[in-house]
């Protein structure tokens, strides 16, 4: 089952720009949630901050909480390295490790996190990739180098790599904007069925996919100061069909962004 | 017809475009082509299997070789890796990581410096360290100053390499809940592998040919020598030696080391392209 997010005035910094403020969000269990809003407005480093992605770049600070579950990932004395081996991550372009096979690349988180049995290994490979919807096109190729993989399979082996953490939640920064619309198209359908098991967060320029597939729709914006701001959250038709707020209706119409 | 001419004079500048690097290349490729060609018509004519085998002779005797410096000059190249690489890869790998920082901004400069140290350099510094300290020239003093040589320009290229692995790679390990080091170890030095070899054989062959640093450090010897703390012969003073000295059997034996040396360092190349090449056709899979 899918873990809740729970966010609590959560601010992010480069050095000493602030790029998003005072965000408070709570990411409902197995759903999909879609963050959208213009460029600049701080989404990737919102989703960044979820698994402490954002403070591996140096200056990068932040402050406030986030809770999975019940658990504080900001919390004293956490490591972060250990959060993120229960938060699964895809980015905006595929990266399969260049010198791993299919099988390793999904292999590579248990295996370098110490599980060394092979029949478990084996195992866990097949049902991520059967997982990520992946495993009838690979099966009888497992030995290949992840590269000979189109983008979007390789955007799935992705998913699979982070499948294979047996992690309750699975971000994905922008993980169809360098796909063409039938790899894309694979990749929602794969993230519906995922959400049954995991929960979903996604980042995405396109509002169209975030109508199609996400339950909940978050709309963030840079205010005058170009600090990244939650302006809206609700119901993913609410949010199309009856924005509360004017930036929001502004930004579904087109009128700008 | 105003786009026609337009178009027209795209299309020049793009011709010129190409003929100019051509001829670039052309000019840069001439005197590599030249040189090995010239080392290799008149090393070859020299070369025999008592060159492998024999000691030198004097002159006017035949069937002499430089069984001594071929010996001394591996000698040398494998002491001057085991100290110089390991520094190199390391601060090279240290620049990926902290290159930013104030002190990896110092040591990226320092690095830049000792690389443009004259080599005689390093081998007055090494003569200093060990020879007065030791009392006697050796093929120590002589890999240290290889050595010293050699890092500046592994740590430069290995950092190149690795910046060549999309840091997307990186993130992509750190977001597996992978600490730092094993992210290092396990993805970005493999991805970089290959590039890290390039760095290897640019640093060996930055020094193979050294010779001044050699003259009062490994210091030469006529016989075959293997003990680190012994003075040996090397491929390059034995040319110099030979190339410099009045008689012609001993200018053609100079040229016969000159393409041992060359023959080498390409051996060596290639010996690490065929170990890289065989790791990635051996993709594990459990």
């Amino acid at each position: 089952m899918g873990d809740t997010i729970t966010v609590r005035k959560l601010s992010a910094w480069f050095g000493n720009s602030l790029i998003i403020r005072d965000i408070d969000m709570m990411v409902e269990s197995n759903k999909i949630t879609a963050i959208i809003g213009p460029s600049g407005a701080g989404k990737s480093t919102y989703i960044r901050c979820i698994n402490r992605m954002h403070e591996v770049v140096p200056g990068a600070r932040t402050q406030g909480e986030v809770f999975v579950d019940e658990f504080n990932i900001y919390g004293p004395g956490v490591d972060p390295v250990a959060v993120r081996s229960h938060i699964g991550m895809v980015f905006q372009r595929p990266t399969p490790f260049p010198t791993m096979s299919i099988f390793d690349n999904v292999a590579a988180g248990p295996r370098l996190h110490g599980l060394r049995n092979k029949h478990a290994l084996r195992e866990l490979v097949e049902r991520s990739l059967q997982q990520a919807a992946l495993w009838d096109e690979v099966k009888d190729r497992l030995k290949e180098p992840a590269t000979v993989l189109s983008g979007g399979q390789q955007q799935r082996l992705c998913i699979a790599r982070g499948l294979a953490m047996r992690p309750g939640i699975l971000l994905l920064d922008e993980p169809a904007s360098a796909l063409d619309p039938i790899a894309t198209y694979k990749v929602e359908e794969l993230l519906l069925q995922l959400k049954t098991q995991y929960t979903v967060m996604i980042v995405t320029h396109n509002m169209q996919q975030a109508a199609r597939i996400a339950d909940n729709t978050a709309f963030m914006m840079g205010n005058e100061n170009r600090v990244g701001e939650l302006v809206e959250f609700g119901p993913t038709d609410q949010i199309f069909s009856n924005p509360l707020d004017r930036r929001t209706e502004e930004y579904i119409t087109g009128r700008f962004g | 017809m105003k786009q026609l001419e337009g178009y027209w004079r795209h299309r020049l500048t793009n011709i010129a475009g190409v003929a100019l690097s051509g001829v670039a290349v052309v000019v840069a490729v001439i005197p590599l082509v030249a040189m090995m060609a010239w080392v290799v018509g008149k090393g070859a004519g020299a070369i025999d299997l008592n060159f492998f085998t024999n000691l030198p002779v004097p002159t006017g005797q035949s069937g002499g070789g430089m069984i001594n410096a071929i010996a001394g000059t591996i000698l040398l190249i494998v002491i001057a890796s085991v100290i110089g690489l390991p520094i190199g890869i390391l601060s090279g790998i240290f620049l990926y990581q902290r290159g930013g920082t104030l002190f990896g901004t110092a040591v990226r400069y320092v690095t830049d410096v000792i690389a443009g140290t004259p080599s005689i350099i390093a081998g007055v510094i090494a003569y200093g360290l060990l020879v007065v300290t030791l009392g006697h020239f050796s093929a120590l003093s002589g890999g240290v100053a290889l050595a010293l040589l050699m890092f500046p320009t592994v740590t430069r290229a290995t950092e190149e390499a690795l910046r060549l692995i999309p840091p997307a790679i990186h993130e992509a390990g750190l977001a597996l809940g992978l600490p730092e080091w094993r992210t290092m170890v396990s993805i970005i030095l493999p991805s970089a592998l290959s590039g890290i070899i390039t760095a290897i054989m640019l640093g060996i062959g930055r020094v193979a040919g050294e010779t001044a640093p050699l003259l009062f450090t490994a210091f030469g010897n006529p016989a075959v020598q293997l003990s680190p703390s012994q003075p040996v012969e090397a491929l390059p003073l034995q040319i110099w030696y030979y190339a410099t000295s009045p008689y012609q059997d001993w200018q053609r034996q100079a040229w016969a080391g000159a393409l041992v040396l060359f023959a080498l360092i390409v051996l060596l190349n290639l010996v690490a392209r065929f170990l890289v090449w065989r790791t990635r056709a051996n993709v594990q899979i459990v």
